[in-house]
C-alpha cells in the first residue's frame, strides 16, 4: 500500500485492541442490571458505561475512520502518502488522548457517562484526554485534506476517486462536527472543572454537544459507505451501479448530517419549538442519501447477481457470492441499517419521540445502528485490508463467516428486546430495576434475552480478535493489491459540484448559522443561565 | 473551468427547505396550537423561537410564597465563594454554645455544623433571617447577623473538619442502608445519598453523616407535616411524606451511628 501498511496496521490493531477490551464491560453492565445478577454499586456500573462508551464512540471507530482513510489514501490515489511522521504522531496523540481518559475513569474520577451533559462533571483530566483525542483526529483531517487538494492540482480536469472524496467529505464532517463538543469542553467544562467559574451553563452545554452528537455518527457511518460504494460491488463480482451517485450521496451526508442535532433535544426548555422543528425537518433530509445508497448498492449486486447466471425477479440474490466475508457483513449491516432506520424516523419525529425519549428504546437504536450495521462493516473492512496489510492469507474463512453469523444475531438478540423493554417504559442510565415490582415483572424476560445476547457478542468479538492474530501469524503469501470497484460508467470528467468541496463546506457552515446562530447567541447572552455543577466520582 | 449550474440548484434548494420549515415551524404550528389564537403573530414567533419576551407571564397573584429567598444563581454563587472563615471564627462565639466550639453539638436536639458545605449552612441562616424557616429558637440569633456576617459564619463551619467523615456506621441497619442507597422508586422517595452524599452532593443539601439523631429525626417529621417547608421546589416535603415514623427514626439512628474520630 506504497508504504503506509505498517500506519494503517497500527490503526487497526489499536481499534480492535480497545474494542476487545470495551465490548466485555457491555456484556457485564447487560447482565448486572438484569434479573439474572445481584445489584451492584451504581458507581461501578457507571464506571463501566463510561469506559465502554469513551471507547467505542471515541477511540474506536476514530482510529478505524482514520486507517481507513490512510488505506484509501494511498491506494486510491496510487501513491506514496506524504506527512507520514505527522500521521504517526495523529496515531500517538489518539493512543495518548484514550489512556489518558480511560485512566482516570478507572480511577473512578469520572463516572458521567460518555455524554458530556453538565452540571454532571468529571475530572479535567477525562476531558483533557478526550481533547488530546480528537487533536490527533485533527492531524489526519488536515492530512487527508492536503492529500485530496494535491492530487487535484496534478491531475487538473481529472475526477477524484470516488473513495478518496467520500473520505475527504468525511474528514471535513468531522472538522467541522468536532467543533461543538471541543468548544464544549474548552469553554464550558473545563474553566468549571479547574474551578474558574463558579456554575456552568447547562442549557448551553447541550446545545453545543448536540452539534456533534448526531453528526458523529455520520462520521462513524463513513468508513461504511465507502465500503458500499467503492469495496462492495467488486467483492459480489460485479460493478458500481452509479459513481455519480455516490458522490451525490457522500454530499448530502455531508451538508445534512451536521446542523439536525435538536432532535436529541426534544424534552429540553432552552429551545425554542420552532427551531426544534427546522431540526427536525432536516433530519428528515439524511434519510435521502440512505436512500440513494440503499438503492444504489441494491443495483449494483443486483448486477453482479445476474453476471453470475442469477434471473428472475430474486433469483440474482441467490446467485449472489455468500461465502466471502465482504457480501455476508454487507447484507447483514443493511438489514439491520434498515431496523434502525425505521427507528430512527421514530425517534425524530416529536410527539412519537416523547413516548421513547429517555428509555431503553433509545439505547437499542444506537446500538443496532452503530453497533449492528456500521461496526459489522468494521469487521469487514478488516478482513478485506488484513491480507494486503500483513502479507498473509486470512485463516479460516468458515470462522470469519461464523464470526459475522454471530455478532449480527448476537446484536439481533440484544437489542431487538431492548427496544421492546423500552416501550414498555425501562428508562435508560439506569443501574438496577426492582423487577420483584409487578409493574416491572414483564420486562425481566427480555431484559434476560437482552443481556444473553451481551455475551453473545462477547464470543463474536473473541472470535474476531482470534482470527486476526491467527492471520497475522500465519506463513507469508502473496496477496493480490487492494482495488475500489469499477462503476459501470467511470467518470471521465465531473462537473465541479461532483469533484470539490468549497461550496459545499460554505452551506454546511451557511446552515449551521440558521440552524444554532439563534439558540446558541440567545444562551450567551442571557444572564443567570448558570447552574452548580455535579462532580461525580467513585467515593 | 465553466461553472456548474448544480451549484445555484442546491443553494436555492436549501434556503427554500429551510424557508418552508421556517415558516412551518415558527408560523403555522405556533399558531395551530391550543390558546394560540389569542396571540399576535409577532409574539407568536417569539414564542417559538425561544425569547422569553412576549411570553405571558404566568400570573403570581394568588400563588403560594417562594419556599426560600435562596436561589442557586450565578451571583449567590459568587457570593459564597467571597466568605472570610477566620472573621466568621471570631463571632461564633455564640453559635458554640449550642453547636459546640469544632461544630460538633453535645446535645442531640442541636444539630453539628462542622464541614458541611458552606451553601447548605448559608441558605439555612438566610431562611432564618426571612422567616422562611421556624425561627422559634434562631430567631433571636439572626436576627442581628448581617449579609458578611451570614457568610463568614458559613463558611467558618464549613472549614471546620467533619470529624464523621471517614468513619462508618456503628449499626448498620440493612433496611436503613437500603433507603439511604437506593430509596423507595416505588413510593417515589429518592435515595437520601443521591443528594447529601456520597453519591451526590447537591447545593444547599446538608452533610447527614453523624448528624444528631434527635435533630434529624425531628425535622424529618416537620418535613412530613409541612411544619417545616423552606425546601426549594418541596424536595424534602416530598421525599419525607411517604416515609413512615419508623423509617424516620431508623434513618436519624443509622446516620448518628457514624463514630467520631474526635471526642463528642
Amino acid at each position: 500500500m506504497y508504504g503506509s501498511d505498517r500506519l494503517v496496521l497500527a490503526h487497526f490493531w489499536a481499534a480492535f485492541a480497545a474494542f476487545a477490551l470495551a465490548i466485555p464491560l457491555g456484556a457485564w453492565q447487560m447482565l448486572v442490571r438484569s434479573p439474572l445478577h445481584r445489584w451492584v454499586d451504581p458507581e461501578q456500573y457507571y464506571r463501566a458505561v463510561t469506559a465502554h462508551g469513551t471507547t467505542l464512540a471515541y477511540v474506536f471507530p476514530t482510529l478505524i475512520a482514520m486507517g481507513f482513510g490512510y488505506a484509501v489514501c494511498a491506494v486510491s490515489l496510487g501513491r506514496p502518502m506524504h506527512g507520514m511522521r505527522l500521521a504517526w504522531a495523529a496515531f500517538w496523540l489518539v493512543i495518548a488522548g484514550a489512556a489518558i481518559a480511560l485512566a482516570t475513569i478507572a480511577a473512578g474520577d469520572a463516572t458521567v457517562l460518555y455524554t458530556f451533559y453538565p452540571p454532571l462533571t468529571a475530572s479535567p483530566f477525562y476531558y483533557l484526554g478526550v481533547l488530546v483525542a480528537v487533536a490527533g483526529s485533527w492531524i489526519w483531517i488536515g492530512l487527508m485534506v492536503s492529500h485530496f487538494a494535491r492530487w487535484k492540482r496534478d491531475h487538473p480536469g481529472l475526477p477524484v476517486p470516488l473513495a478518496m472524496f467520500a473520505t475527504t467529505a468525511g474528514a471535513l464532517l468531522w472538522a467541522w462536527t468536532s467543533l461543538g463538543v471541543g468548544s464544549e469542553i474548552l469553554f464550558l467544562i473545563l474553566p468549571n472543572a479547574f474551578g474558574w467559574t463558579p456554575t456552568i451553563d447547562a442549557g448551553l452545554a447541550r446545545v453545543l454537544f448536540s452539534w456533534t452528537l448526531h453528526a458523529i455518527v455520520y462520521f462513524w457511518l463513513f468508513p461504511a459507505y465507502i465500503a458500499f460504494y467503492t469495496l462492495l460491488p467488486q467483492a459480489a463480482g460485479g460493478r458500481l451501479y452509479s459513481d455519480g451517485m455516490g458522490r451525490i450521496a457522500f454530499l448530502l451526508l455531508l451538508v445534512f448530517s451536521m446542523p439536525i442535532g435538536f432532535h436529541h433535544l426534544f424534552a429540553d426548555p432552552q429551545i425554542g419549538a420552532g427551531f426544534k422543528f427546522v431540526h427536525t425537518v432536516f433530519t428528515g433530509m439524511v434519510a435521502v442519501p440512505t436512500l440513494l445508497t440503499i438503492f444504489t448498492i441494491c443495483a449494483s449486486l443486483e448486477i453482479a447477481g445476474r453476471l453470475r447466471g442469477g434471473r428472475g425477479l430474486f433469483g440474482w440474490i441467490a446467485a449472489l457470492p455468500w461465502d466471502r466475508p465482504f457480501v455476508l457483513a454487507s447484507a447483514f449491516a443493511m438489514v439491520m441499517l434498515g431496523l434502525g432506520g425505521a427507528s430512527g424516523v421514530i425517534n425524530m419525529s416529536y410527539a412519537l419521540n416523547s413516548t421513547v425519549h429517555n428509555t431503553q428504546w433509545v439505547t437499542g437504536h444506537f446500538h443496532l445502528i452503530y453497533g449492528g450495521s456500521i461496526v459489522i462493516m468494521y469487521f469487514a473492512i478488516a478482513y478485506e485490508l488484513w491480507p494486503r496489510l500483513t502479507g498473509r492469507p486470512l485463516a479460516a474463512p468458515k470462522l470469519v463467516r461464523l464470526q459475522l453469523w454471530i455478532w449480527f444475531i448476537g446484536m439481533l438478540v440484544t437489542t431487538l428486546p431492548w427496544h421492546l423493554v423500552g416501550l414498555m417504559g425501562q428508562p435508560r442510565r439506569m443501574p438496577y430495576y426492582d423487577y420483584t415490582d409487578p409493574a416491572l415483572a414483564a420486562q425481566a424476560i427480555w431484559v434476560s434475552v437482552s443481556a444473553i445476547g451481551g455475551f453473545v457478542l462477547v464470543l463474536s468479538a473473541l472470535l474476531l480478535i482470534g482470527i486476526l492474530i491467527a492471520s497475522h501469524r500465519a506463513p507469508a503469501a502473496a496477496a493480490s493489491p487492494l482495488t475500489f470497484s469499477l462503476a459501470v460508467n467511470p467518470p471521465r470528467s465531473l462537473p465541479r459540484s461532483l469533484n470539490g468541496f468549497t461550496a459545499w463546506v460554505l452551506l454546511v457552515v451557511a446552515l449551521t448559522v440558521a440552524n444554532y446562530g439563534y439558540p446558541v447567541a440567545q444562551s450567551l447572552l442571557l444572564r443567570n443561565t448558570g447552574v452548580a455543577a455535579y462532580p461525580v466520582k467513585v467515593q | 473551468m465553466k461553472s456548474d449550474p448544480r451549484f445555484a440548484v442546491w443553494i436555492a434548494g436549501t434556503i427554500v427547505l429551510f424557508l418552508v420549515a421556517g415558516v412551518v415551524g415558527f408560523v403555522w404550528l405556533p399558531s395551530a396550537q391550543p390558546g394560540a389564537g389569542a396571540l399576535d403573530l409577532w409574539t407568536t414567533i417569539c414564542r417559538a423561537v425561544g425569547l422569553p419576551i412576549g411570553t405571558t407571564q404566568a400570573s403570581t397573584r394568588g400563588a403560594g410564597q417562594p419556599a426560600s429567598d435562596v436561589a442557586w444563581t450565578t451571583a449567590t454563587r459568587d457570593h459564597l465563594a467571597r466568605g472570610d472563615a477566620a472573621r466568621g471564627a471570631a463571632i461564633a462565639a455564640t453559635c458554640n454554645n449550642c453547636h459546640g466550639t469544632n461544630g460538633v453539638s453535645a446535645d442531640a436536639a442541636f444539630p453539628n455544623l462542622a464541614g458541611h458545605s458552606v451553601d447548605a449552612i448559608y441558605k439555612q441562616l438566610e431562611d432564618f433571617k426571612s422567616g422562611k424557616r421556624n425561627t422559634d429558637v434562631m430567631g433571636v440569633y439572626v436576627a442581628s447577623l448581617s449579609a458578611q456576617d451570614v457568610l463568614d459564619l458559613a463558611t467558618h463551619f464549613a472549614s471546620l473538619p467533619n470529624p464523621f467523615a471517614a468513619s462508618a456506621p456503628g449499626s448498620p441497619n440493612p433496611a436503613a442502608r437500603n433507603l439511604i442507597e437506593v430509596g423507595s422508586p416505588m413510593r417515589s422517595i429518592v435515595s437520601c445519598a443521591v443528594c447529601h452524599g456520597p453519591v451526590g452532593l447537591v447545593p444547599g443539601a446538608p452533610e447527614l453523616r453523624g448528624q444528631q439523631r434527635a435533630y434529624v429525626e425531628q425535622q424529618l417529621q416537620a418535613f412530613k407535616s409541612g411544619l417545616r417547608h423552606n425546601d426549594i421546589s418541596e424536595q424534602m416535603r416530598n421525599v419525607a411524606r411517604p416515609l413512615t415514623a419508623e423509617e424516620i427514626a431508623m434513618l436519624a439512628a443509622y446516620y448518628a451511628s457514624f463514630a467520631s474520630s474526635t471526642s463528642r
